[in-house]
């Protein structure tokens, strides 16, 4: 089956479990860097067939840190049994010498994300971030020490360094689903330029079987014996044996036990002949005309196992079971391939045995540990920059453009292009950027400029500029021009529109984020009783320029 | 796959309801991200690639079915 089929199988199927409507065990949420929305039917599919129904909730675009410190934030919400948490160098800044600037950035929000999952009795799934593709030098990035590759990779080794001795923390690769996927098909630039989505959805379906893999380890679901189809296999004779074995060893030294099932002893002469190796190997067997659930439950109970913890190998259809209760690997009708796709199964996918040994944060130059860091304290290290300036009137196609894809942050339906351009002369854009980047224009406000009193009827900003503070700073510049112009109220004018829950928030708490003895800034629900402005969205009056 | 059956796919809707005007006025689930996958999965189906311009600007299933037509599909 070509790729695009398998995943749209896999999507439909996974569309087809939310419908059904299981009774979920795990609440999982997901905070990245990125727009990593794409994961959630592969995980929660790998989740629902591991036996872990779970609810999946995508937290804030860019904001791992703002959401993780914040004791109110969307993870009190979605109060999390699994927290996982994606980011990536290109959103960390600088890359500083050596990869040092990634691997701070990175590392702080690791940090904030063990204290999140702590807080919440939660286990944290940290995706080690895949090496950016994108390499100034090109193929010279190998030969420079302080090239992509160089700095991106020694951020990673510090991440593993930071969570992999932590037994509530798994780890999860995002360069090992690039790798598996391969560079050509495991990028799509319109994907990252108009959704801020780096990956295809190949590597966010391996990502998702990665992580559900384990996660079911993690739960005591996996698989702990391999149970082969004696009948079966013994068919192909000797040459499958030959490429079988030394994945079985491997397997086994990691403490997968095998187990042999057949219909009767007639197998034994066969694998004696064919494979005699394999007898030292396995840990138990059934040989017997009962169905292949009564012998699996045999096996189970002999090496104190349950079925669910069982994987049966063989060819052709195996036996399935209705409920569940123990996985199957098909191999097809090539023995050559056998040992790749038995090892594809990914039966060992668990987490190494840790113990807990108080692995200490990171550590100040004193040796002593670093306070927490607080939400204020990191939008505060940001060192936010806000610019508003006038909008040209070449530039209101643009502003429309930007107005209808921000509505998370909005104050009502985006104005059409035609309807902010008879208001050009009251439109302010806004630019942001930070020490993490320049996000460019990333908000809009338009205002009304009449009398004594200013109205807010447009306030747009694109979700990466969220969760830095960046509309207190926006509404503080409106309220300082109003001061200037001798103005004492500025009104901010909101609709519900079902999505803006971001903007409503923030108008919540407006009295606090705008403290302005000279001028009252206040919000008004559109066609309230205190709404004192005619129900005209998009704004009447064209104030003179800025 | 045909057209109607790969935006019914990515958009999670019942195929009998894309029609040529359907667009993300009609399809509630026909959203910025879904549009964008939309846009990649037809890539893959027929071989072809989208322009930026065309990603942006493509707004129905009609739109859709002109540009693929465009790029020597059969649609």
């Amino acid at each position: 089956m070509p790729p695009t089929a398998e995943l749209f199988a896999l999507r439909d199927r996974w569309q087809r479990v939310e419908r059904e409507g299981h009774r979920p065990l795990l609440r999982v949420t997901l905070l990245a860097s990125y727009t990593v929305d794409p994961l959630v039917p592969y995980l929660g599919l790998a989740l629902h067939d591991a036996g872990l129904p779970a609810t999946l909730r995508v937290g804030p675009f860019n904001q791992v840190v703002q959401q993780c410190l914040a004791t109110d934030g969307f993870l009190t919400t979605a109060r999390p049994d699994v927290l996982v948490v994606a980011a990536r160098p290109e959103e960390a800044g600088d890359p500083g010498p050596a990869g040092a600037g990634w691997a701070e950035e990175l590392l702080a929000g690791a940090e904030a994300a063990l204290a999140a999952a702590r807080r919440h009795g939660a286990l944290l799934v940290y995706v080690l971030p895949a090496v950016p593709a994108a390499r100034p030098y090109g193929a010279g990035d190998a030969a420079y020490s302080g090239g992509v590759a160089a700095a991106a990779t020694a951020a990673r080794e510090r991440l593993r360094e930071r969570l992999a001795g932590d037994p509530w923390v798994l780890l999860v690769d995002a360069e090992e689903a690039v790798r598996a996927v391969g560079g050509r098909r495991a990028y799509h630039p319109a994907l990252f330029r108009f959704a801020k989505v780096p990956y295809t959805e190949e590597v966010f379906a391996r990502l998702g079987a990665d992580t559900g893999g384990l996660l079911r380890s993690w739960y005591g679901a996996g698989c702990r014996v391999l149970v082969l189809d004696g009948d079966g296999l013994a068919d192909a004779g000797r040459a499958g044996w030959t490429e079988l074995l030394p994945v079985l060893r491997e397997l086994r030294d990691t403490g997968l036990r095998l187990a042999l099932h057949a219909g009767g002893p007639r197998c034994w002469a066969t694998v004696a002949a064919d494979c005699p190796e394999l007898l030292g190997l396995l840990d138990g067997w059934v040989t017997d005309d009962r169905p292949l659930a009564a012998q699996l439950t045999e096996i189970a109970a002999d090496l104190d196992a349950v079925p669910a913890q069982l994987a049966v190998v063989g060819t052709g259809p195996i036996e399935a079971d209705g409920t569940g209760r123990w996985r199957t690997v098909a191999l097809g009708g090539d023995p050559r391939a056998w040992a790749g796709e038995l090892t594809a199964a990914g039966l060992t996918d668990r987490a190494p045995a840790r113990r807990w040994t108080g692995a200490p944060g990171r550590r100040g130059p004193d040796g002593t540990e670093p306070a927490g860091l607080s939400l204020d304290d990191f939008v505060a290290s940001l060192d936010v920059r806000v610019e508003c300036r006038p909008v040209e009137p070449a530039e209101v196609a643009e502003m429309a453009e930007l107005v209808a894809r921000a509505r998370d942050f909005a104050l009502g339906p985006a104005p059409a292009a035609d309807a902010l351009a008879a208001r050009a002369a009251g439109l302010l854009a806004v630019r942001v950027r930070d020490r993490l980047g320049d996000y460019g224009t990333a908000g809009l406000l338009g205002v009304d400029r009449v009398g004594d009193r200013w109205t807010v009827d447009i306030f747009s900003l694109s979700c990466p500029v969220l969760g830095k503070d960046v509309e207190t700073r926006a509404l503080r510049e409106v309220a300082r021009r109003a001061a200037e112009a001798g103005v004492g109220e500025v009104l901010v004018r909101w609709a519900d529109t079902g999505r803006n829950g971001a903007a409503v928030g923030f108008l919540a708490t407006l009295d606090a984020a705008t403290p302005d003895p000279a001028v009252r800034v206040r919000a008004v629900r559109a066609g309230s009783p205190d709404d004192p402005v005619p129900s005209t969205p998009g704004g009447s009056t064209v104030g003179a320029s800025w | 796959m045909t057209l109607t059956e790969v935006v019914a796919g990515v958009l999670e809707v019942d195929p009998a309801e894309v029609t040529d005007e359907s667009g993300p006025d009609s399809i509630g689930t026909w959203t910025s991200l879904r549009h964008l996958q939309l846009v990649v999965t037809l890539e893959e189906v027929y071989g072809v690639s989208f322009a930026f311009e065309e990603i942006r600007d493509v707004r129905s299933v009609r739109t859709l079915r002109d540009v693929l037509r465009a790029k020597g599909t059969e649609a």
